[in-house]
């Protein structure tokens, strides 16, 4: 057999025959999966990329510098407004959907709903309009990042959900007494600014309520709207019912994902399960994220109280109580095989433990071709080179993935293409390695 | 109540293939429930094969072991007992092939009584040769069942998509953005746009519709294989780790 042709994104083989021939199945499925909008219903009109100096001709009064994001709904620029020494965010309306009248209403609609808004933690509408049949926004410009980039990026840890969180209710509970909804709280939405200070985007689904008997016409019947992922299930279900209290559950869906990078989908476990956090967490999410609107918070308020409380008294945190109780035996060890993470080439076995703040891994690598194996290495890496330590559970056994604060902590030991670590331990060993998962987690906290 | 998932099938997807098997009775007449299932083994057959022959059967051997397999498998004598991973076809699939072929006399009777009916058509030589050509990784049998199924699931996303595409006269677009399906290389669009003649805006907007169909798809395609469309992105996740 020939050497097989690797993925020059992602290392892996390339399938050989048939449909897939020449295409990487594992970045396939990355592209297929990773599209939320995908899974949405309606093919959502995709704003042609415009170039900036048409922009420029239809808004003079702006200084268009560059396109900063795209969605659904149009293009936003950064833009500069000369006279008032100011940079803005230009929204514009992508041209092929404002054919569909609905989708133009339905931009006006943000634009009355945003600007009646004024709280540090929402992004400001300052005006809006039509230019040459060009629908637009004028908003705050938030030099900073969204939040799904630093749940990408590992930048949050729990205490930045202590902070942010209670900030962002602040920000909802303001608008739901205006009597605005959001209905598309995600990640996305929520930009951090340059001092650390949340504020939620676009309010491009916002229903106003009690203001248009006739509003949900605009939500089509076929087109449920909102990202679903974060989907409160009356969203689903009865979208004419949804009430200030479908953005309690999302937020409770951002909250479970900024404490454990992950989406609380199916029969998902629980924050402290996964990560580090005070348990206290738990009930927050659990309650936020109540099936029936009605066992939620019942306003953004009461959440924020919650984790206001949380970020007061710390000490109170019964997970960490609970690890000075525990500690790992010395001379104990469980342990990993890595199969399959070096093209077939070798499989690494060894044995994990820790002693004295030490990580402990003694492995061998067997070459699969040839036959034989290496001497056996040692590794000694101090708890406080590693940063966070994660714990997972697949088809074939569970893993620990151990992300270390530089690249050099783990030299030596064959890792993955991302720097980071990878132990994986068969399925009779699973207890133990949670164990050890959440020994480190707590160990890492101290 | 529907659950959530069930809003963004169509509505004929809401039902799904795999629902209409394993909940025997409530939904769907037999015939339906046979064509359903006879379905879903002629579009997963070849991650049976590929295990049999880690397993270390012979080609032909492992060729009349799935037929046989399958064949019991369609006329029902195999139906999933509540536990045996009911709620997922794939899971299915692989516990009633390692039961099956632990038990030889099994399926000599099976082949005996079915009078070597075969039920799936299996392309033999193509699977063969497909077998051939993967790489070895030294990986388990049930792992290498895992790998076979996600890539023979992904390949029925694209084929399916191909088919739409022609089938609407744009195989020509389709040829053209397929490599686009595995990954974003943004420096391509031009050449691809000046090789099909059409502007580099067009080009992207016309990937940018095939990954969403793309998505739409392969969210589909998992679904079917599960009775609760639910469980989508656990699947999924499962996926990434069976490719891993």
């Amino acid at each position: 057999m020939q050497n097989p042709t690797k993925c020059p994104r992602c290392g892996s083989t390339l399938a050989e025959m048939g449909a897939l021939s020449g295409l990487c199945p594992a970045c396939l499925l990355r592209q297929g999966a990773n599209d939320p909008l995908a899974f949405a219903g309606p093919p959502a009109a995709q704003p042609e990329a415009t170039d900036l100096s048409s922009v420029q001709r239809d808004f003079p009064q702006f200084e268009i510098q560059e396109q900063i994001g795209r969605g659904g709904m149009g293009l936003v620029y950064k833009a500069r407004q000369p006279r008032l020494d100011r940079t803005v965010a230009l929204k514009i309306l992508a041209p092929e959907i404002m054919s569909q009248p609905a989708f133009a209403e339905r931009f006006l609609r943000e634009a009355r709903a945003l600007a009646r808004l004024n709280h540090p933690n929402v992004v400001s509408v300052f005006d809006f309009g039509e230019v040459n049949g060009r629908y637009f926004l004028v908003m705050e410009y938030v030099e900073g990042a969204h939040l799904r980039q630093l749940i990408e990026l590992g930048r949050l840890d729990p205490s930045d959900a202590l902070r942010l969180v209670p900030e962002i209710c602040a920000g909802l509970q303001y608008a739901h007494e205006q009597g605005i909804v959001h209905r598309d709280i995600k990640p996305e939405n929520i930009l951090v600014d340059a001092r650390g200070r949340p504020k939620i985007a676009d309010f491009g689904l916002v229903k106003v309520l009690g203001q248009d008997e006739d509003d949900w016409r605009l939500t089509r019947a076929s087109q449920v709207m909102g990202t679903p992922q974060y989907m409160a299930p009356e969203q689903m279900h009865r979208p004419r019912e949804v009430d200030h209290r479908a953005d309690i559950y999302s937020l409770g869906v951002v909250l479970y994902e900024m404490l454990t990078a992950e989406l609380p989908i199916g029969r998902f476990a629980l924050p402290s399960e996964r990560a580090r956090v005070d348990a206290r967490l738990d009930d927050v999410v659990l309650k936020a994220m109540q099936r029936e609107p009605g066992q939620r918070y019942q306003k953004a308020e009461e959440m924020r109280t919650s984790m206001e409380d949380i970020a007061r008294s710390p000490g109170e945190n019964r997970k960490r109580n609970a690890a000075r109780e525990m500690a790992w035996p010395a001379g104990k060890r469980i342990p990993f095989k890595n199969k399959d993470k070096y093209d077939g080439i070798f499989e690494l076995h060894g044995l994990v433990g820790i002693e004295e703040e030490h990580l402990i891994l003694e492995f061998q690598s067997l070459f699969l071709g040839l036959g034989g194996s290496s001497k056996i290495e040692s590794m000694r890496i101090p708890l406080d080179q590693l940063a966070f330590a994660r714990f997972s559970q697949g088809w074939f056994g569970c893993e620990i993935r151990l992300t270390p604060r530089s690249l050099k902590a783990i030299d030596g030991f064959p890792s993955g293409p991302r720097g980071s670590m990878r132990l994986r331990f068969a399925k009779r060993d699973r207890e133990e390695a949670e164990r050890l998962a959440r020994f480190l987690s707590l160990s890492l906290e101290g | 109540m529907p659950s959530p998932s069930d809003l963004n099938l169509s509505p004929r997807f809401a039902t799904t293939r795999w629902s209409l098997v394993a909940k025997a009775g409530s939904e769907g007449s037999p015939d339906e429930r046979q064509a359903a299932l006879e379905e879903l083994c002629q579009a997963y057959w070849y991650p049976v094969y590929a295990m049999a022959r880690r397993r270390g059967a012979p080609r032909e051997e492992a060729e009349d072991t799935v037929q046989a397999f399958f064949a019991r498998l369609i006329e029902g004598d195999l139906l999933p007992r509540a536990d045996q991973g009911r709620g997922r076809f794939r899971s299915y699939l692989l516990t009633s092939f390692q039961n099956f072929s632990n038990n030889r006399h099994d399926w000599a009777e099976a082949w005996k009584r079915g009078g070597g009916k075969r039920l799936v058509s299996i392309d033999a030589a193509r699977a063969e040769g497909r077998w051939l050509s993967e790489p070895v990784d030294g990986s388990d049998p049930e792992r290498e069942f895992a790998r076979t199924w996600a890539t023979t699931l992904l390949e029925g996303v694209v084929e399916t998509l191909r088919d739409e595409y022609e089938s609407s006269g744009k195989g020509d677009v389709f040829g053209g953005l397929r490599p686009l399906l595995s990954g974003e290389e943004s420096e391509s669009y031009r050449e691809l746009a000046e090789r099909i003649g059409a502007t580099e805006g067009a080009v992207k907007v016309a990937a940018h519709r095939l990954r969403r169909r793309f998505g739409e798809l392969l969210r589909r395609r998992i679904a079917q294989t599960l009775e609760d469309p639910e469980e989508v992105e656990a699947e999924i996740r499962g996926l990434f780790e069976a490719l891993g």
